[in-house]
């Protein structure tokens, strides 16, 4: 109540004050008239004034005055306003943009689904691996075993093709238990959502709409409850379309269709049957809840750890079980590690870019503050305090700090939406929206800017003298040369980091993508799409192969189970004969330390992807069913296995259990291949190739190449479909070099953000430099004209001036070298094939710099000698 | 311009509000009571009294209102408002209790 009446009172003295003044002024007149002194007695005007100021309107008023007097400032010069906010503007939108993306992997919840109590992750663990999902039964036992959760429920991310009528297209989505969207909190925007009733299989042809999909394919169709829609083959009954935002559980997937878990035999088939609902052997379930109230995450992993025990107590023929808790969904605790690590350097580098800029702009402002001397030392002069000039410069950088804010800000997210449109594996259910935490990161950054553009003027200027030429003091052309040599030394760091991301991605890249005339194009083919059986399936695919390879301008048609620089599928691998008994080499499966990647390939795959032959044959026709089983290694496996042998001839172990029973399985190494570097700091993994005709497998990418066009290649791969079974969908289809960004992505990220960064802020350090330089020099102009006129040769002079800068010069690069000895360290888990002290990419980077540095200094110097003589000394 | 030495610092506020509680008044006439009940030792001065009032009437203590004077002038009463009653019964105990204490350590001189 009180503060609103002295809120009030302000506001009028403020707003009304005219009146105010007039009432205060017929007030004091009031009581010299009483007093019998009509005309104004000695001190009334600071009775006026003293009354004034016990209103709190002195303040108000002379700060607005002095953002008047700041817009006028910045008004006079508009190129250095505008140059200034502009500068800022990309600075802080770069770094907003950044911290969205951060922000939505790191910090928001799932959009859509309620803040309510902590949502917590549960994940299987084995060996110090992170596996992440359980099977089906594992998930019922931890919901009837767990006692700390409000709501304990489970999904499985899954990919249809949908139809209606005449519309059909593909969709992720998530088969998901009756409490899903409970435990999530969303709620429905049309019908109901799913509930525990619909989990049972008698009647889970059932399934949920996003807001999306009914809107974009489904033209918002109000009547669309009870319609029939056909995932592959199965037709399920819509019951719902669910509250925008909410777009699944991960924030890798945005989901459009949600069908309960128990459906997954039809709709999903795994596993040698198709159903994965009763075999603890499939690992496809991934368990999330909400923690009751007053339960600890310690309590819960505590009570995770001993399900998981209990659970594997139950099942002793099993791989042994052991689970932990983590907070937060949507992402797996080591992806959301590893790409918080990544979003936080780059983050890192755009908060460099502004600490950049800031210096960059506070430069310029020194630089005007030599034409504002007079204009100080006059405010001085008439009684202004230091504080109150010091605050005139805070204003002025926090005017161009706002209204580069405010426009950085208003590019900030539809900048961080298009960086992860850029991105094809970036995350797709990230909620890149405007909200407070990216506000107020935008507006601490812009106070922290602030202080940086203002902190060396307001100094100079509540320490100038009333003198005007100590305004020209040492400690200004101290400060301007200390701005500079900052913004050099960071535009060195940012262009080192440039150098040595380019280079790794240049490096990364040509030893991903070798050199050929032929392109190749390739697409995911699954035949359980089209709910055919395991053999069929795969007879399917090498039929379409075999078409593809002879229609007109493909060169070779192979299929693979996985295409380079992928990995596919790790799995335990013996020397004949070394096998452990079948109860250990289950038990410590997933324990082994070298589980090599084993990939299901046809002929022709090795020399279409260019990985050499080293040693024995390629797979050919007469490796099929009910031949000798074959395999081919790469040389890293093959010297693990026989180091100081031969290994053509010698057969692997590579045991699979049907319900508990081990399946003979011997290989026989036919073929020895160059290793391929997958990750990039990772040594090649161990690898095995088996030949698909012999492990006949459902799913498989399909790779094509030909000189010809991609997108006529695109055609002839999908008329080869076609043309053996129209009903079949061509998923994901690109071509190598896709591939390769898919794998790489992060790095070239890297490269483009640190090329980016480093070319701004090399142009920046220029700019700075000018400005700093041509201050520098029309200080000395009078000095200049008085050398000339007594007869100092202009090339004297430009050297003389332009010594001054050198010393700047080599400071700044020191600095950044140093700085960058430090900061370049957390490049190192993205770099491949360089040093973070590499050479070329330092030498280059301070080469650049310092010709433009010297380029600016002598071109500035220059301008200043040919003045002549008698203009120099005039212009006082 | 004239500072009140002569009053301990913070008496003013309670000297006008008490004056004030009796009825309200204007700024004239509250420095003359202020004067004349104290057998003219108490003489406010325009420099300290003003500035007093517009920060009372701040803090929401006094509240003021225009209205015609003895001598039919317009003059600025102000009166003393709840908030302003509370404040008053507040520095009235703290003054008797510095004021007790001040008498225990002159008298015992």
């Amino acid at each position: 109540m009180r503060t609103a009446r002295t809120l009030w009172l302000r506001f009028r003295s403020l707003v009304l004050r005219v009146r105010v003044n007039r009432e205060l002024s017929e007030e004091l007149a009031f009581h010299r008239e009483c007093a019998g002194t009509p005309e104004k007695v000695a001190g009334g005007d600071s009775v006026w004034e003293a009354c004034r100021d016990q209103r709190g309107v002195a303040l108000i008023e002379n700060t607005l005055q002095d953002l008047r007097l700041a817009t006028r400032r910045l008004a006079a010069s508009p190129g250095l306003s505008l140059t200034a906010t502009t500068v800022l503007a990309v600075g802080i939108a770069a770094a907003a943009a950044m911290f969205a993306l951060v922000s939505a992997v790191l910090l928001r919840p799932l959009p859509g689904a309620a803040p309510a109590s902590p949502l917590v992750h549960l994940e299987r663990v084995e060996g110090g691996q992170l596996l992440g999902d359980f099977s089906y039964p594992d998930a019922l036992d931890f919901r009837a075993m767990s006692r700390s959760y409000a709501s304990l429920t489970a999904f499985s991310p899954a990919n249809w093709y949908w139809r209606v009528q005449n519309r059909s297209g593909e969709a992720d989505g998530e088969m998901v238990s009756g409490n899903f969207f409970s435990t999530l909190g969303v709620q429905p925007e049309l019908g109901r959502l799913l509930n525990p009733d619909d989990e049972p299989s008698a009647h889970n042809r059932v399934v949920v709409l996003s807001d999306q999909l009914w809107r974009v394919s489904f033209g918002a169709d109000p009547a669309i409850v009870g319609k029939t829609v056909v995932l592959n083959q199965t037709p399920m009954s819509v019951v719902g379309v669910v509250r925008a935002p909410f777009r699944g559980a991960t924030l890798i997937w945005a989901a459009d269709l949600w069908v309960p878990i128990t459906a997954q035999p039809q709709l999903m088939p795994m596993n040698d049957n198709g159903s994965c609902l009763e075999t603890r052997n499939c690992g496809w379930v991934t368990v999330f809840g909400r923690l009751a109230s007053g339960v600890t995450l310690a309590q819960a992993r505590a009570e995770a750890h001993t399900v998981a025990a209990r659970i594997g107590e139950a099942h002793p023929l099993l791989k042994s079980r052991q689970a932990t808790v983590v907070a937060g969904l949507g992402l797996w605790s080591d992806d959301r590690a590893t790409m918080g690590r990544f979003l936080l350097l780059m983050l890192a580098g755009t908060m460099l870019l502004v600490a950049m800029t800031s210096a960059s702009v506070g430069s310029l402002f020194l630089a005007r503050m030599a034409a504002r001397q007079r204009e100080v030392a006059t405010q001085l002069a008439l009684g202004a305090t230091r504080m109150r000039v010091a605050r005139q410069f805070v204003l002025e950088a926090g005017i161009v700090a706002a209204a580069g804010t405010v426009a950085g800000l208003a590019a900030a997210t539809p900048l961080a939406r298009s960086l992860l449109r850029l991105e094809p594996t970036a995350p797709a259910n990230m909620a890149v929206t405007l909200d407070w935490r990216i506000t107020a990161f935008a507006v601490a950054i812009a106070v922290l800017s602030t202080l940086v553009m203002a902190a060396a003027p307001a100094f100079l200027a509540a320490r100038a003298s009333l003198s005007l030429s100590l305004a020209r003091s040492r400690k200004r052309h101290a400060a301007q040369r200390w701005l500079l040599a900052t913004q050099l030394g960071v535009a060195l760091l940012l262009l080192i980091a440039a150098g040595l991301a380019g280079r790794s991605v240049q490096l990364a890249a040509a030893g991903q993508v070798p050199r050929r005339s032929d392109q190749i194009v390739m697409a995911r083919l699954d035949t359980g799409r089209i709910f055919v059986s395991r053999a069929d399936g795969a007879a399917l695919l090498e039929r379409i192969r075999e078409r593809a390879a002879v229609l007109p301008g493909v060169a070779t048609a192979v299929l693979a189970a996985c295409i380079p620089p992928s990995l596919c599928n790790r799995g335990s691998v013996f020397v004949a004969g070394t096998e452990p008994p079948a109860a250990v080499a289950r038990a410590q499966d997933f324990l082994a330390p070298n589980r090599p990647d084993i990939n299901w390939v046809t002929p022709g795959y090795f020399s279409l992807f260019q990985i050499p032959l080293q040693r024995g044959r390629d797979f050919n026709l007469g490796d099929r069913l009910g031949r000798q089983l074959v395999c081919a290694l790469n040389q890293t496996l093959a010297q693990r296995l026989w180091p100081h042998q031969d290994p053509l001839g010698h057969q692997i172990d590579w045991p699979s259990y049907d319900r508990g029973q081990k399946q003979k399985s011997y290989f026989t190494v036919v073929g020895v291949v160059a290793d391929r570097r997958v990750r990039l700091m990772e040594p090649p993994p161990e690898q095995m190739f088996v030949p698909s005709a012999q492990t006949p497998f459902p799913t498989a990418q399909l790779a094509v190449s030909g000189a010809l066009p991609v997108e006529r290649l695109y055609e002839t791969l999908r008329e080869a479909v076609a043309q053996e079974n129209a009903a079949l969908p061509v998923l994901q289809l690109h071509t190598e070099s896709d591939q390769v960004r898919l794998t790489l992505w992060q790095p070239i990220a890297i490269a483009d953000l640190a090329g980016l960064c480093g070319g701004l802020a090399a142009l920046l350090a220029a700019i700075g430099l000018f400005g700093t330089l041509a201050q520098l020099i029309a200080e000395r102009r009078h000095e200049l004209g008085i050398r000339l006129a007594l007869g100092a040769a202009p090339s004297q002079l430009i050297n003389m001036v332009a010594r001054d800068a050198v010393a700047a010069i080599a400071a700044g690069l020191l600095l950044g070298a140093g700085a960058g000895a430090l900061a370049l360290q957390g490049l190192r888990p993205w770099l491949y094939g360089v040093h973070i002290f590499d050479p070329l990419s330092w030498s280059a980077a301070a080469a650049l710099l310092a010709a433009i540095a010297l380029t600016g200094s002598y071109l500035a110097a220059a301008r200043a000698a040919s003045i002549p003589a008698a203009e120099a000394l005039r212009c006082e | 311009m004239s500072r009140p030495t002569d009053l301990v610092q913070g008496t003013l506020d309670l000297l006008i509000l008490k004056t004030i509680a009796l009825e309200p008044s204007h700024g004239w006439a509250i420095a003359q009571r202020i004067r004349q009940v104290s057998g003219d030792s108490l003489n406010v001065q325009q420099g300290s009294l003003y500035p007093a009032l517009h920060r009372l009437e701040q803090q929401g203590w006094i509240a003021a209102t225009w209205g015609a004077s003895e001598n039919g002038r317009r003059a600025k009463y102000y009166a003393l408002t709840a908030a302003g009653r509370k404040q008053l019964a507040k520095e009235l105990k703290e003054w008797q209790r510095l004021s007790a204490g001040i008498g225990l350590i002159v008298g015992q001189v």
